[in-house]
């Protein structure tokens, strides 16, 4: 029986060339997605050099849009205007499934929209965490559960992520599903590791590196990588490094990252004088974030917020023992023997990183394992594939019972209605999920769907489906042995 | 109805000459078309004249004072001739009567559009001549029949006109490429010209299908680069990164017809486009 | 792997994230499910329940108002059907029950559980959801006790337009505004200057034993509120204080000790007339006669330096009041009654209602504005004498008068609400009598009652009226807060290193 594969576009304002989680997200998914047998389309906004359409490895085809550059600052026309060219690209790749990332991209709200419209499958991926308060907040929550009141399905980073997506967007539970991101642990070897993965007919326990002890005389070096904002949680590093320092004199810092609070830890540093202590590196970029990361014992992540925390994951699998403030996402991306957890507060923090220091000296901590259980957490080839079961899920080549989680027994008596998990795209039940939004905003959101309907008519009638060329496949590649799970 | 989706047509005169034509114009017009054609055409000598024919009467009505009927020199016709076509003749008076009827700031565009729809071609053709070791030629039909009449007088060769000749050391590569082109995304072949800052579009107006672009870019490496000469191919990768940096606009699709070719030139394309990633 | 890990990371950073008054405390004491704060799943959906709106905002029942309405919110916005509702209930029960149960599903995404990416756990989905945590059930006498506040700037701004309206109409002498407004003013400034000086003694003395004077007025509302429909306390008041001005101002500086002595003399009286107000002033009476000279001699200086810049700007004002009446004569009425209309409001709307006693001048567009209002309105009228006096007067009003009104607030309670009443009383009775038929020669006592009942009225509807809105509206807050909050940090030693 061959093998179900999709076409997938992944939408999303974030992409390369710009550096950032997202983007990384995006690329290594969709490379292990093509390795899987599937066809992967990016479609994100022109960059300045990046225009047009675009191959990247492994047969990614990117398309730099630039419509959403030209009516950038005007957000209302881009709603609309972007449809003709995304119906395009949808026709002529021949696409299935969008899949749209990050929650401040209108671009990939835009798409989940008019994919509906167009009958598509549409996923949404959040890797955000938003509060209820601020008008910010509230403004982009109306949006999402806009989209999302639509959306066939949603992934989510973390569990933290998933109840607060539930929340802001009022989703049922079933329809969200919890896929963490993952690091290439290929890139983030630690320091010592041998650089060949060992051969399979070793035996396994050979293949553990040397254990490194840390000296009595060593300095325990303390790595901090984050941009330097105030919900990273600079002012707690700045505040606590003295009193770290102070407690154990035999440690340094390494501080990489660059940001508006990189003036308050320059003065920290020149108050206390602790230049000899204290490195700053600014920004550094991606790729060399591991050749920082080994140089030192301790990561330190003193975030307020965040959706997953993938620097954690990849600071473990740099054989890091890990201290970080236990908010939002992270209390569930590494296990305890890996992490010191502090609360978000100087004299935790402080408290925590002293014990790390101290589990280090005494030689409690056995780092040096911890690239490969890291690896066996967190690889993209899992995320690709339960990323591929969602996309079954919603095709419907999964049974929905499975899907979902529901009784079989029960579908009965449903009298035929499709549940919330499989979506009818007639525009009457469309409205209707769109009508729940709000007094005024459901009223809006119909318009606005309806609108995109006439537009999506106008377009079939102006650029018939026939006149479309249909675009040449990559040649696929062919996966075997999938079916461990 | 009167024009017909692009379609291609080949002529190969030589071995090593061919003539690639992609036009609108009916493939085998039956004579119902045929005659619709020559109605059309007469229809349309008929807006011209009525149009030029009202302008004049325009003109007259508007600097007719009898201070400048003395002086002739303000006629565009002599003054017999004039007489004759404006008060003797039914079609002359009527055109005088609706010019002094009409406000001018409504009749002039109007017969300027009239005329402007009388000139207009209806079929576009575009062709691209190929020779090799000489170059490519492109010429495409102008917009209007007038245009045609001046660029072809002027002759073809003058650089401005709507033929451009390439040849053969300074064409680097001829390729096809996805490119956003209005409200969606279309196949074109273009050529990369040594020094120059864009790219050449073949076929520029009609922007032919994929089968039809993939065609002609096939026999065009066949006839230009004789493909199959490894040499002269390699010899053009070599250049390649070079010119990557130059062309940043848009990002070129060689391997477009990849469903269509050999195994071996698949790979062969898609190891090239795996190395222009940057 | 890592059991402690598991249940520490999970459980343990978010009890202490948030103050322990947050948590309800039936929620830690009864079961978990029935009448838990936190959102369920099926919450999201089971909207079967009436939403019970109705009741209060007292802390006992707030939970249940909160949760209901959660779910209200969450089910009329997923996706809008309510048809499914039950079913879907039905089968969360039953479903998650019969799913295949090895281990217990765990909130962790280091490990590959047997359970589907898209498993919601009944038990602990959604526990860490905390709804209206920090909220504070408004009370309606407490607000309606703040909106005094308002009623004090809305009159004074009253008054000021009636009095302009006077001296335009030349029914008042602009001389007898001015007159009246600067004793007032010098009155309040004698007064506002005594209580700083107490303050200051206040924190000399709290700064050697105990904290006394900070949360004192605080109990105070009660017997303030209770007895303040006594005896009117202000005419006695208001004497005593000319007193104590008429003293200070033939003291020389040079015997500050006896002159503070003469500031007790006048305290008792104010304290013997004011009834019952011993506890207010009981801490004084042990440091009437403390000497503490560097502290007089300072405010001696700023005295002097008030004189000063009080004469300074007085003659500024007398200057510039021949420019002042001419400035707007090119300019229509009109447009001068609806710029200071619009500028008056802006003052109303932009004034700082909460500063405390500290802040001079705080809001200064409020300020700004209510002071061009009054450039702009004097410039209408005829004469020098005219303009002088409303310019004068109306920094009286908009500058100094809310310095005076915010001390006296900080000071008692009592005397706010006197002054409040004052305020109201006279703001009702000037538009009275300026909207009244006035005939010469005759005093119109029969519309200035009016006003002042027609004005306390509307004062005492709107306050109530307001109070009983804003509580009304209190039931739709729905504030949830949860794991995905950015924390705040807590830093202490922050300000070592920024300030040694």
């Amino acid at each position: 029986m061959p093998r179900l594969t999709y076409n997938i576009a992944m939408v999303s304002d974030f992409f390369f060339p710009q550096p950032g989680g997202v983007e990384s997200h995006i690329y290594q998914l969709a490379t292990k997605l093509v390795d899987r047998g599937h066809k992967v389309v990016v479609i994100t906004h022109a960059y300045a050099d990046r225009k047009g359409i675009r191959y990247l490895t492994n047969g990614i085809k990117v398309y730099h849009v630039p419509f959403a550059i030209i009516y950038r600052s005007a957000t209302f026309p881009t709603v609309f205007s972007f449809f003709p060219v995304f119906r395009n690209i949808m026709i002529r790749e021949q696409i299935d499934i969008v899949h749209g990332h990050a929650s401040l991209s209108s671009l990939c709200h835009e798409a989940l929209l008019h994919g509906r419209t167009m009958g598509l499958r549409t996923v949404f991926t959040d890797h955000s965490l938003f509060g209820f308060a601020d008008a910010a907040s509230i403004l982009t929550n109306k949006l999402l559960k806009f989209i999302l009141s639509d959306v066939d399905h949603v992934i989510c980073v973390s569990h933290t992520s998933k109840e607060n997506t539930v929340l802001r967007a009022a989703l049922d539970p079933v329809m969200v599903s919890v896929i963490p991101n993952a690091v290439v642990s290929e890139n983030f070897r630690p320091r010592k590791y041998p650089p060949e993965p060992p051969a399979p007919n070793n035996g396994f326990g050979n293949a553990t590196p040397a254990v490194h002890h840390l000296g009595p005389n060593d300095p325990v070096v303390i790595v901090v990588i984050s941009r330097l904002f105030y919900n990273k949680g600079t002012d707690l590093l700045t505040a606590s490094i003295p009193r770290i320092l102070e407690n154990h004199p035999n440690t340094r810092f390494i501080i990489a990252g660059s940001g508006p609070k990189s003036i308050d830890l320059e003065q920290m540093i020149e108050q206390n004088v602790l230049q000899d202590k204290v490195e700053m590196l600014g920004s550094v970029r991606h790729e060399q974030v591991r050749d920082v990361m080994i140089r030192g014992h301790i990561y330190l992540h003193p975030s307020l917020t965040e959706a997953f925390g993938t620097v954690l994951v990849e600071a473990a699998s740099c054989g890091l023992y890990v201290v970080c403030t236990a908010v939002g996402g992270i209390p569930e991306v590494l296990p305890g023997h890996m992490t010191v957890f502090a609360k978000p507060e100087e004299d935790d923090l402080v408290v925590a990183t002293g014990k790390a220091i101290s589990a280090l000296r005494a030689n409690k901590v056995r780092t040096e394992k911890f690239h490969d259980q890291v690896k066996a957490m967190y690889s993209w080839d899992n995320i690709a594939k339960r990323t591929e079961r969602v996309y079954k899920g919603i095709m419907g080549d999964i049974p929905e019972a499975d899907f979902y989680g529901y009784d079989v027994g029960n579908t009965a008596a449903w009298n035929g209605e499709s549940h919330s998990g499989v979506r009818s795209f007639a525009l009457i039940d469309r409205l209707k999920r769109y009508y729940g939004c709000g007094v005024w905003a459901g009223k809006l959101f119909c318009l606005c769907a309806v609108i995109d309907y006439l537009l999506f008519v106008f377009c079939e009638w102006v650029f018939p489906r026939d006149r479309i060329d249909i675009a040449a496949d990559w040649p696929r590649k062919v996966y075997h042995s999938d079916d461990d799970d | 109805m009167l024009t017909a989706a692009p379609h291609l047509h080949v002529r190969r005169p030589s071995p090593t000459t061919a003539e690639f034509t992609v036009s609108t114009y009916p493939r085998n017009p039956t004579p119902a078309l045929r005659l619709l054609l020559i109605a059309v055409g007469v229809l349309r000598l008929v807006l011209a004249l009525g149009a030029a024919l009202l302008l004049y009467a325009e003109y007259w009505t508007q600097f007719f004072t009898l201070a400048s009927y003395q002086q002739s020199n303000l006629w565009l016709l002599p003054a017999a001739q004039h007489e004759f076509l404006l008060y003797h003749t039914p079609l002359g008076r009527l055109a005088q009567e609706i010019a002094a009827r009409t406000p001018s700031w409504a009749l002039v565009p109007l017969c300027i559009g009239a005329i402007y729809v009388a000139v207009r071609r209806i079929h576009v053709e575009e062709r691209l001549l190929v020779l090799r070791g000489l170059g490519i030629q492109t010429r495409s039909t102008p917009g209007t029949i007038l245009l045609g009449w001046f660029g072809g007088g002027a002759g073809a060769g003058a650089g401005g006109g709507p033929t451009r000749f390439i040849p053969t050391e300074k064409i680097r590569d001829v390729l096809i490429n996805e490119a956003f082109w209005g409200f969606g995304v279309r196949y074109i072949l273009v050529v990369v010209v040594e020094g120059e800052e864009g790219l050449v579009v073949v076929f520029p107006k009609l922007l032919p299908r994929r089968e039809i672009v993939e065609e002609v870019w096939r026999g065009v490496r066949g006839c230009l680069f004789d493909e199959g000469g490894a040499g002269e191919h390699h010899h053009l990768q070599q250049q390649r990164p070079e010119k990557k940096r130059r062309f940043k606009d848009t990002k070129r699709r060689s391997g477009a017809g990849d469903g269509k070719k050999s195994p071996a030139s698949t790979k062969e394309n898609s190891g090239e486009e795996i190395r222009d990633r940057s | 792997m890592a059991g402690t890990g598991i249940r520490q990371s999970v459980v343990g950073p978010y009890s202490t994230l948030t103050p322990a008054t947050v948590l309800p405390l039936d929620h830690l004491t009864t079961s978990p499910r029935s009448s838990r704060s936190y959102l369920a799943p099926e919450d999201a959906f089971n909207a079967a329940s009436p939403p019970c709106r109705s009741g209060g905002f007292d802390h006992s029942s707030s939970n249940n108002n909160n949760m209901s309405l959660l779910r209200d919110t969450v089910a009329a916005a997923g996706s809008g059907d309510v048809r499914t509702s039950r079913r879907r209930e039905s089968k969360f029960g039953s479903r998650s029950r019969s799913r295949r149960r090895k281990r217990n599903w765990k909130k962790i995404l280091w490990v590959k559980q047997s359970y589907p990416d898209n498993y919601t756990d009944q038990t602990t989905f959604l526990d860490s959801l905390q709804r209206n945590p920090r909220l504070q059930p408004y009370e309606f006498w407490p607000l309606v006790a703040d909106t005094t506040v308002i009623v004090q700037q809305v009159c004074s701004v009253t008054i000021f337009v009636v009095c302009f309206v006077g001296i335009f109409t030349e029914r008042v002498s602009p001389v007898a505004v001015v007159g009246w407004g600067s004793f007032a003013t010098f009155v309040g400034w004698a007064v506002w200057d005594w209580w700083v000086g107490q303050e200051g003694e206040d924190e000399v003395l709290q700064r050697q034993n105990s904290h006394r004077s900070r949360g004192a007025w605080q109990p105070r509302q009660d017997g303030g509120s209770a007895n303040s429909t006594t005896a009117p306390t202000t005419p006695s008041a208001a004497s005593s204080v000319t007193n104590l001005g008429s003293t200070e101002r033939t003291t020389s500086q040079g015997n500050l000790i006896a002159m503070r002595s003469q500031h007790g003399g006048s305290v008792t009286s104010l304290h013997s007339n004011v009834s019952h107000n011993s506890r207010l002033l009981d801490p004084q009476d042990g440091l009437r006669h403390r000497p503490s000279s560097p502290l007089r001699r300072g405010r001696a200086t700023l005295r002097l330096s008030t004189i000063k810049s009080a004469s300074l700007i007085y003659f500024t004002i007398l200057g510039l009041s021949p420019i002042l009446k001419s400035l707007t004569r090119s300019t229509s009425p009109d447009s001068i009654w609806a710029m200071s209309f619009l500028l008056l409001a802006i003052n109303i709307f932009f004034f700082d209602y909460s500063g405390g006693v500290g802040v001079k001048f705080p809001a200064s567009l409020s300020t700004n504005a209510a002071l061009m209002a009054s450039t702009v309105l004097a410039s209408r009228l005829p004469s020098t004498g005219q303009v002088f006096s409303l310019t004068l007067f109306s920094i009286e009003v908009f500058g100094l008068f809310p310095v005076f009104r915010r001390y006296a607030r900080h000071r008692s309670w009592r005397y706010h609400v006197t002054l409040t009443v004052l305020l109201t009383v006279g703001a009702g009775g000037g538009m009275g009598l300026i909207l009244g038929e006035g005939r010469d020669g005759v005093w119109p006592w029969k519309s200035g009652l009016l006003g002042v009942l027609v004005g306390a009225f509307i004062v005492i509807v709107a306050m109530g009226a307001s109070s009983w809105w804003l509580i009304g509206l209190q039931k739709y807050k729905n504030a949830m807060n949860g794991p995905w909050d950015q924390a705040r940090p807590i830093i202490i030693s922050r300000r070592q290193w920024e300030y040694d």
